[in-house]
């Protein structure tokens, strides 16, 4: 690569933070093993190698996210309300940055090449926001008036709604690249969404119709509200509701949920800020693999097939949603806690159905995932 | 990386509004990273002056104790979501700082001038729905809405 390419934009600021990040831990690693531990404290080196391994789960998880199609939020929250005893609140209020900064690290690139639409994120946002910032108040109020038992309703009410995706995953889901929209309504008229784009894949630039935006803006205040109060991202709704309601084509909608995700959460994540959920030293390693993973992952998107990924996260999510069964249900006192047996019985049979589905896809297309 | 614009095209070209928004999110992630980045460097040099001391903070996380018990850790309490405002050098708070006021306002920052740009351009649909946003944004930094008022 030219030296007059690594000093334009994004080639600079990917190395500089690539630079700091490289520096920074150097220096966590020496001051980590000089520093001294206080009475009853964690050693200095334990606490750079956890700061370490969240960053490179973070990135792995911003990687994969992009390349499968599952939002990082999708991945991170399910798995750590199942299978970690960290505070539920802690944990949904990370999930909600892990989930938005993926979104707003991209904004800027959809943003520049009109594959996202800000006219349309702009008059989502209004009731995403609303919706958000209404879910995540109640997440707060949950956790300070029934503790523990909100704690296990809400374990139990998110492994019913993963479940319920990963079905919806598996079966593809109803989705419309290039949806065919005969007319617009009047009020959509008025909202003057259009905007052209270059489409790479077919070589012009695209115009597009829309239509039905109430019904849009209603659905997506609910989807708004699930997505604050569990502190997931909320492509999963968000897409196919412009896709099959408004009519956008796929990929705009896939560009737009990721910067609407990206604007509306920053409305929803404050009450888990002033409630103290977002604790600056737990957080920051999350959102730095976010963001670099997320830039990584947008690049490696043109050149690896996703097909075998997706098939590996919707296992994860399988696996994850029987986690959080379990620990629902035990939380609630209706069963014992699960042996490590039944856990590794179950990730087994997870794993096996993964593997068969992605030899299946391999056996059906003759190619290599 | 991708292949560039072909050069028969004519392109369309973006409003400048989602042009502006775009760059100041884009910019403002960075710099909200490059902060994140170099905050818990600073905690782990002068640890005594983090709000949680972090020889303390990932045992208590990990013993599964609520938010306000990991701030209690030690031996204070959760000082507020802008913290940061008394105390920018220490570490913690400048993660704060680079987290909260950087990257998760970096939106509204950006819809405040997109706003303008909108109502610059005669479009006060947009303006209007941008403000909105920012409002409810700023409602929510303020902590003016929540569950305990």
């Amino acid at each position: 690569m030219r030296l007059s390419a690594c000093l334009r934009s994004p080639v600079l600021e990917i190395v500089l933070m690539l630079a700091l990040l490289v520096i920074s831990f150097a220096a966590l690693g020496i001051m980590g093993a000089a520093a001294e531990t206080p009475e009853g404290g964690m050693p200095g080196l334990i606490i750079v190698a956890w700061l370490l391994g969240f960053f490179l789960l973070s990135f792995a998880i911003a990687v994969v996210a992009v390349i499968g199609g599952i939002g990082g939020g999708m991945l991170f929250t399910p798995f750590m309300l199942a299978f970690t005893n960290v505070d539920s609140l802690i944990i949904r209020g990370t999930g909600m940055i892990v989930a938005m900064f993926s979104g707003l690290i991209s904004s800027g690139r959809f943003m520049h090449t009109g594959l996202a639409n800000l006219k349309i994120c702009v008059f989502a946002c209004v009731s995403y926001a609303f919706g958000a910032f209404g879910g995540a108040i109640t997440a707060v109020a949950l956790a300070k008036h029934l503790g523990k038992t909100g704690d296990s309703f809400v374990r139990l009410a998110l492994g019913v709604i993963l479940l319920a995706l990963a079905v919806y995953f598996i079966r593809g889901g109803k989705k419309i690249e290039w949806p065919e929209v005969a007319s617009s309504d009047r009020f959509t008229d008025r909202l003057r969404f259009t905007l052209p784009y270059y489409e790479r894949s077919l070589g012009r630039v695209v115009t597009y119709v829309l239509r039905r935006a109430p019904w849009f803006f209603l659905s997506v205040m609910g989807v708004g509200l699930l997505s604050g109060f569990f502190g997931l991202g909320a492509g999963w709704a968000i897409v196919p509701a412009q896709n099959l309601i408004l009519g956008v084509p796929l990929k705009v909608a896939a560009a737009n949920s990721g910067v609407l995700v990206g604007m509306g959460d920053c409305v929803a994540i404050w009450p888990y800020i002033h409630s103290g959920a977002i604790i600056p030293l737990f957080v920051a390693p999350w959102l730095v693999g976010q963001v670099l993973g997320g830039i990584v992952g947008s690049r490696l998107l043109i050149s690896i097939k996703a097909g075998f990924v997706r098939f590996m996260l919707i296992g994860f999510m399988l696996f994850s949603c029987y986690g959080l069964l379990a620990r629902g249900l035990e939380g609630l006192g209706l069963v014992p806690q699960a042996p490590m047996w039944l856990n590794g019985v179950v990730l087994a049979g997870i794993f096996s159905v993964v593997v068969a589905a992605i030899m299946r896809q391999m056996g059906n297309s003759g190619d290599q995932p | 990386m991708t292949s560039p614009m072909p050069d028969n095209v004519d392109l369309p070209e973006m409003p400048r509004p989602q042009l502006v928004y775009g760059a100041i999110v884009y910019w403002m992630t960075v710099a909200s990273c490059m902060i994140a980045t170099v905050g818990p460097v600073i905690s782990l040099a002068w640890p005594a002056r983090n709000a949680i001391h972090p020889s303390y903070l990932f045992a208590a996380i990990f013993a599964g104790k609520p938010a306000q018990e990991v701030w209690q850790t030690s031996g204070g309490s959760f000082p507020g979501a802008h913290f940061y405002l008394n105390n920018m050098l220490h570490g913690d708070a400048f993660t704060q700082f680079g987290v909260a006021l950087v990257g998760c306002g970096s939106a509204g920052w950006a819809l405040l001038v997109v706003g303008l740009c909108y109502l610059r351009q005669g479009d006060r649909l947009y303006a209007l729905m941008s403000f909105c946003v920012v409002l409810l944004l700023g409602l929510a930094m303020l902590g003016i809405i929540s569950i305990d008022n």
